[in-house]
């Protein structure tokens, strides 16, 4: 029967070598496969082809084989959908006469790239799936578009006056090529444009436009190459924008004044000229009533009031307003002139304090459109309160010093409360300028001599009576005799005049100030790019948090330093438009973005030496449910019911006495390996690579397409960016309102990954070829992931075949949420060096304490599954497939609590455990780490870890109803921690000699100062502190001798080992 | 019949002897019994190389007019800053506003060093912007000169949260200096004259509290600011600014320095000294004694 089936078969065998395996290829002959194919979106229909052969092969010998009769070769795209590369494909008849041809595809739709196969399922050689070719990628590139680029207002192009050709710029998103561009313009009523060419090698056009009427209207542009297809009129036209007159404004400056002089200056400008003439301009002072400012600003006075006769110079003469007046209230604007001075002053002096309002206004009196505007001064003014020098008779020549005569002969100040010459001070008694009626209003005279205030008496004279006396205070102390002494005077400095002479007086100290002064970050000049001349160049920012957890929206990022952050915002209306964090176009655009074609997206520089530009790929998904990015608003309740593990054992499995199971076979083993794959959200419609993304708009209460997550992926070799691949998810997000704050927490991450073309590290022992993370080289550093495993044995000799190091199957410790729930809490990896403390609650009820046993079989299978590893790496980094690298896990016996044999004769316990007091319960597990200094490495102590203990506490668990009643209730439950812990224990590498306990304990301290190491301390002093230190470090120790030895190339080559040092611990290399 | 003294003259009485001789031997070992023990009376009876002492001085504090300020508005995300370091104020962009800043530092005992700050600072706020949170920190120099030329940059940091919205907030404190490490008896000593903020930088991270203090704790002699005595102000008015007030004086401190070789040798010498006359003196005798009577024996 066998020998029947083996004829059958070879038979068979033979049938399929003589008639070949029939692939197909896409590509063209001889044997030139391609990988991948790119269609413009405007090509001739005859260049949309994908080149196919075939080929038949004998499997056994890989001759070839004639193909018989016609095959039909047939292609299909990997993935379809809006945003994907799309065509009607259609099939190609091929025979061995012509094994080459070419597919035809009809409708191409641009899109990001596809893969694309093509197979045959015709005749005997031909069949889907052994004739499927290897993927290549298809690509339909986006046909060029026009766009109208504005300057200065986004979307809108300014008209600068009726009836007038004025000409506006218009992008084309490539440069033309093969033959020019007829840009054609089109727009709503009132716009004409004139037909613009773009002649070849051209990317920018000037076009002319003519605006007939007073109101805006909106254009649009598109072009059409005169011969060939790069441009069509079909698919290049850009966004509508706004063509608008431009509208003249004008103002006053400062917009808000607050003087205390009886006369100020304002600036009447206007911003834009208006073009036909010049505009003469009317301005008024008007003194008001504080109520009636605001209507003056709005409605300024000088637009009813009829025009006054002309002014007289050097005098204000508006006779409307006798108070205030402007010294020249009619000026002329126009193009050249933009602006002029308009000084109003107070025609009267004021007699008493007063606080007046006083608006200026200013109306345009010629000119078609109403140009109008009002500025509010607040005026306070009291006679005499300030020095008027103006006012002052002694005014006289300020550049030159006046000299002072000797004080000590001369009185030069007969009255120093006299500050101002010619005027009254008030309360200045001894003031000679004041009249007998002014000085009767004087409230009161500065007191002490002369109307000045009386020195402090000094310390040291005899009548002091300051506090710190010294012991023979009255001895020694000054005592004041009048005599003929005029007294000691400060000497009378000049004013400093000349730069000269302030600059002696600053000399030599140093004194601080206010001011700003680290330069700016200006990033280097706009450079020359393949795109042409970059307009500006910037870095390349993400928001970040700076301070206390505040976010700087606009932090650049570090080369090469990975960074993971996020940011919460109240999305408000106003961060849902404009260009707020929440703005897609904030972030960056893919280098292909071509529609529209302006403003152009930033593109990453991939050296800033080298003006390459990377390649950056932007990819948009659509987000249905954002709720992971908004803070939740409700509050969990606490849990009431009994809650024990996310965990049930698996039929069938056996159990030894502690509730482990017993065998790794799945499904019995009860690990399971999470897949850390992030799945991603749907992809957004237009992410094509070459459509802009859209801003956020407002949709009634909600805002769509705000960003909540920037990922950005920079690979990177040596000083290079080679391409940057970027990831944005949107989401509409409900705005927030005052009676419902929307708290939407951004998160951004950027990293730098390594394109590695070097030869691998020689401790890469999964032989990866993608940057791996070690612990460690050699030994552990702190604060580094604990390596753990299980062993896998040969099932027949049980000899070691490797270390099982997944997550599943290392130590770890919980990792519980706000509820603290057992059955949620996860895994969290053990850090080496760092003593952890980790618990979860169980919820459990009198049913559960009823069965001690099985409850604390259950927690004991937790706690293993929690810490399951046999072995323990011993170095940073070790090798899976070694057992010398891993060292054994002690484990405590927990066979006689299983089996409660300790208590089978007790029968106290055993009645205790019927009432639902449960003793010895298994409540944690704790892992004692030892690890020692064994050697050095570089100049740094290898940490190793020489040992690990697993232990488990017990607890007595009962349940402490708070009233008597609920524990009736079989549905009352109460947590319980269920504990795990890790503690790290340094020691000896090697067992230390026997030492009496001071010296061990405080090797470093010399006791009470009296040592003999010390006898001698000024003069030993450093190499005493020398050794103090080195304690720390036997390796200093070490360096110290060679130091010795070699003096100062001792401590270069010290130096060069930490360098190595520091090049060895780079925690990423392949 | 009374007998008086009629004259007197001391009489140099020399002993001579060969180097060899049990005299000479019994002259080293008294030698020796007299200058050793002292020593070690001294030395075991501790304190006898004085290693640390203290000075006080009234140190040179100026007010750099450098200061990083933050103010937490009471909606999540919402805050207000400003810093005199512009490639900060760079990074923050819209949440950069300018205050006014006022201060004035008083020499009010005429030492000619200046012994408080008078700090005022107003920051112009709308009304619908709630202050509940606002952090300071002003950047000094400090300066001592009696024994080592000590110089360095450091700071004061004030800071309060609230709940309610504040209007003003007052501080009244002193900068205390905190020394983990001995100054050095002479020198220049710029070892901890390092910017606070490291302003240079553009990155965000740069200008995490968590870094600047981080970088600042790990300097062995640094200031802070003592001020138990805070007051915060609510109930900011229509169209008032917030208002930070802080009145910080410069206290004279006690600084903890090494001594020099000469100090240690100085008051080693005086304890030794100070117990050897003892030793000479009564030891004096009895090498006379010794000395004739080995000297009468030969």
């Amino acid at each position: 029967m066998s020998c029947i089936i083996y004829i059958l078969l070879s038979l068979l065998f033979q049938v399929i070598s003589s008639q070949g395996i029939g692939k197909v290829y896409i590509g063209t002959l001889p044997n030139n496969t391609v990988s991948s194919l790119s269609f413009n979106e405007n090509s001739a229909l005859v260049s949309l082809v994908i080149p196919v052969f075939i080929e038949n092969k004998n499997p056994v010998d890989n001759t070839d084989v004639p193909i018989t009769g016609n095959i039909v070769v047939e292609c299909e795209l990997s993935s379809n959908g809006s945003g994907f590369s799309s065509a009607t494909i259609q099939t190609v008849s091929l025979a061995q006469a012509n094994r080459g041809g070419n597919v035809q595809f009809s409708k191409p739709v641009k899109g990001q790239a596809v893969d694309i196969r093509c197979f045959s399922d015709s005749g005997l050689q031909f069949n889907k799936t052994e004739s499927i070719s290897s993927p290549s990628s298809f690509t339909i590139i986006s046909g060029p578009t026009v766009s109208i680029c504005p300057t200065g207002t986004k979307d809108v192009v300014a008209i600068n006056s009726q009836n007038t050709q004025q000409t506006f710029n218009v992008r084309l998103s490539d440069v033309v090529a093969g033959s020019p561009v007829t840009i054609t313009c089109t727009g709503g009523a009132g716009l004409t444009f004139l037909t613009a060419t773009a002649t070849i090698g051209a990317r920018e056009v000037p076009v002319t436009v003519t605006l007939t009427t007073n109101t805006p209207a909106t254009g649009t542009c598109r072009g059409q190459s005169q011969t060939g297809v790069q441009y069509l009129f079909a698919n290049s036209l850009g966004p509508p924008v706004t063509f608008q007159l431009l509208q003249p404004v004008v103002a006053l400056y400062p917009q808000s004044l607050s003087v205390a002089t009886t006369s100020f200056a304002t600036i009447l400008l206007l911003t834009s000229s208006v073009s036909d003439s010049a505009t003469t301009f009317r301005c008024r002072a008007d003194l008001l009533a504080l109520a009636d400012v605001q209507n003056a600003i709005q409605n300024p006075l000088c637009r009813t009031a009829t025009p006054t006769p002309g002014p007289t110079a050097g005098n204000a003469t508006d006779t409307v307003t006798p108070e205030w007046g402007i010294l020249t209230p009619e000026v002329n604007l126009d193009s050249s002139v933009h602006h002029a001075l308009l000084k109003a002053t107070r025609n009267v002096g004021v007699t008493t304090s007063v606080e007046e309002n006083v608006v200026v206004s200013c109306c345009n009196t010629t000119g078609t459109t109403t140009l109008e505007t009002a500025i509010w001064a607040q005026v306070s003014l009291t006679p005499n309160a300030t020095v008027d020098w103006e006012k002052s008779t002694d005014s006289n020549n300020f550049t030159t010093p006046r000299t002072i005569q000797n004080v000590a002969f001369v009185e030069v100040a007969p009255c120093p409360c006299d500050l101002t010459g010619g005027v009254c001070d008030i309360n200045c008694c001894c003031d000679g300028d004041c009249t007998s009626a002014e000085q009767e209003t004087f409230s009161r005279c500065i007191p002490y001599l002369d109307g000045g205030q009386e020195a402090a008496l000094p310390e040291y004279m005899c009548d002091s009576k300051h506090f710190h006396k010294e012991d023979w205070f009255p001895l020694m102390c000054v005592t004041n005799e009048y005599n003929s002494l005029l007294g000691f005077f400060y000497q009378n400095e000049n004013n400093l005049r000349t730069t000269q002479s302030l600059l002696e007086k600053v000399n030599g100290k140093e004194r601080f100030t206010y001011k700003e002064e680290e330069e700016r970050v200006e990033p280097p000049a706009p450079a020359t790019t393949k795109a042409g001349l970059a307009d500006r160049r910037g870095v390349v920012s993400l928001p970040q948090r700076i301070l206390s957890g505040e976010c700087s929206t606009t932090a650049p990022l570090q080369y090469l330093r990975d960074m993971d952050s996020d940011c919460s915002f109240q999305l408000t209306n106003a961060m849902c438009s404009g260009d707020s964090v929440f703005n897609a176009l904030s972030y960056i655009q893919s280098s292909t973005t071509r529609d529209p074609s302006c403003p152009s997206a930033f593109s990453i520089m991939g050296n800033p030496n080298t003006q390459n530009i990377a390649e950056t790929v932007v990819n948009y998904y659509c987000l249905t449910d954002a709720t992971s990015y908004i803070k939740s608003t409700t509050t969990a309740a606490t849990p009431s019911t009994r809650s024990l593990f996310n965990y049930t054992y698996p039929a069938g499995c056996p159990l030894d006495n502690c509730g482990r199971e017993t065998t790794s076979e799945p499904p019995c083993t009860g690990y399971v390996d999470g897949t850390a794959q992030e799945t991603l959200p749907p992809r957004c419609g237009f992410n094509d690579h070459y459509t802009r993304p859209p801003s956020p708009n407002i949709n009634g209460a909600t805002c769509e397409n705000a960003v909540v997550d920037v990922r950005y992926n920079f690979y990177w070799s040596g000083p290079n960016i080679l391409k940057l691949n970027a990831t944005v998810f949107l989401a509409n997000i409900l705005l927030s309102s005052p009676a419902n704050p929307v708290v939407v927490t951004q998160k951004y991450k950027a990293s730098f990954v390594n394109s590695f073309a070097g030869s691998p590290a020689e401790d890469n022992f999964y032989n990866v070829s993608t940057p791996f993370s070690r612990s460690g080289k050699p030994g552990y550093d702190i604060d580094k992931p604990m390596i753990s495993g299980m062993v896998i044995r040969n099932e027949t000799n049980n000899a070691f075949l490797y270390m099982n190091s997944n997550t599943s199957r290392q130590m770890a410790l919980w990792n519980t949420g706000f509820d603290g729930l057992c059955t949620n809490a996860g895994r969290r990896e053990i850090l080496f060096g760092k003593d952890t403390f980790t618990s979860c609650n169980i919820y459990i009820g009198t049913s559960d304490l009823e069965n001690c046993t099985d409850l604390s079989k259950l927690i004991i299978n937790r706690l293993d599954n929690l810490m399951p590893s046999e072995r323990i790496g011993r170095y940073g980094n070790n090798n899976p497939y070694g057992p010398a690298q891993w060292i054994e896990v002690l484990r405590e016996d927990l066979t006689s609590t299983c089996t409660n044999s300790l208590e089978a004769n007790n029968q106290t316990v055993l009645s205790w455990r019927i009432s639902g007091f449960c003793t010895d319960i298994v409540s944690g597990i704790n892992l004692d780490v030892m690890y020692g200094e064994s050697g050095m490495a570089n100049g740094v102590p290898t940490k190793e870890i020489i040992g690990a203990y697993v232990s488990y506490s017990k607890s007595a668990w009962q349940l402490t109803c708070g009233s008597g009643s609920q524990c009736a209730d079989p549905s009352y439950v109460e947590p319980f921690p269920i504990t795990a812990s890790v503690r790290f224990i340094k020691v000896p590498a090697n067992t230390p000699e026997p030492k009496i306990r001071w010296e061990e304990e405080h090797p470093d301290i010399c006791y009470r100062d009296i040592c003999w190491d010390n006898f001698m301390y000024p003069l030993n002093q450093s190499s005493n502190n020398q050794r103090i230190q080195n304690f720390e470090h036997q390796v200093a120790q070490v360096n110290e001798h060679r130091i010795l030895i070699l003096g100062w190339g001792g401590e270069l080559i010290t130096d060069c080992e930490r360098l190595n040092q520091k090049f060895d611990n780079v925690e990423e290399d392949p | 019949m009374a007998v008086y003294e009629v004259f007197s003259h001391p009489e140099l009485r020399r002993y001579k002897t060969h180097i060899c001789s049990k005299a000479s031997i019994i002259l080293i070992v008294v030698l020796f019994v007299t200058v050793i023990p002292p020593l070690f009376v001294v030395y075991r009876s501790y304190g006898f190389w004085l290693k640390e002492g203290f000075y006080e001085e009234m140190p040179d504090i100026e007010f750099k007019r450098q200061l990083l300020l933050v103010f937490e508005l009471e909606n999540e995300g919402d805050f207000i800053t400003y810093s005199t370091y512009q490639r900060y104020n760079q990074l923050q962009q819209q949440n950069l506003r300018v205050p006014l800043i006022q201060s004035r530092e008083e020499d009010w005992n005429r030492d000619g060093k200046a012994d408080g700050l008078d700090f005022h600072l107003e920051m112009p706020l709308q009304d619908t912007e709630k202050v509940t949170g606002v952090k300071l920190i002003l950047i000094f120099q400090y300066k001592l000169f009696r024994y080592s030329t000590f110089t360095m940059e450091c700071m004061a940091y004030m800071y309060h949260d609230s709940a309610k919205a504040g209007s003003k907030y007052e501080v009244f404190g002193d900068l205390k200096i905190s020394q983990r490490t001995p100054l050095a008896h002479r020198g220049t000593d710029t070892r901890f004259n390092t910017p606070v903020v490291n302003s240079t930088s553009v990155y965000a991270k740069d200008y995490e509290f968590s870094k600047i203090f981080k970088e600042y704790t790990a300097r062995n002699v640094t200031t802070y600011l003592q001020a138990p005595y805070t007051s915060w102000i609510t109930g900011r008015g229509a169209g008032q600014p917030f208002v930070i007030t802080a009145n910080i004086t410069y206290p004279e401190e006690r600084y903890l320095y090494t001594t020099g070789f000469w100090y240690m040798i100085k008051w080693g010498w005086i304890q030794y000294v100070s117990v050897l006359l003892i030793f000479l003196s009564s030891l004096i005798e009895s090498k006379c004694l010794s000395i004739k009577t080995s000297l009468y024996k030969l």
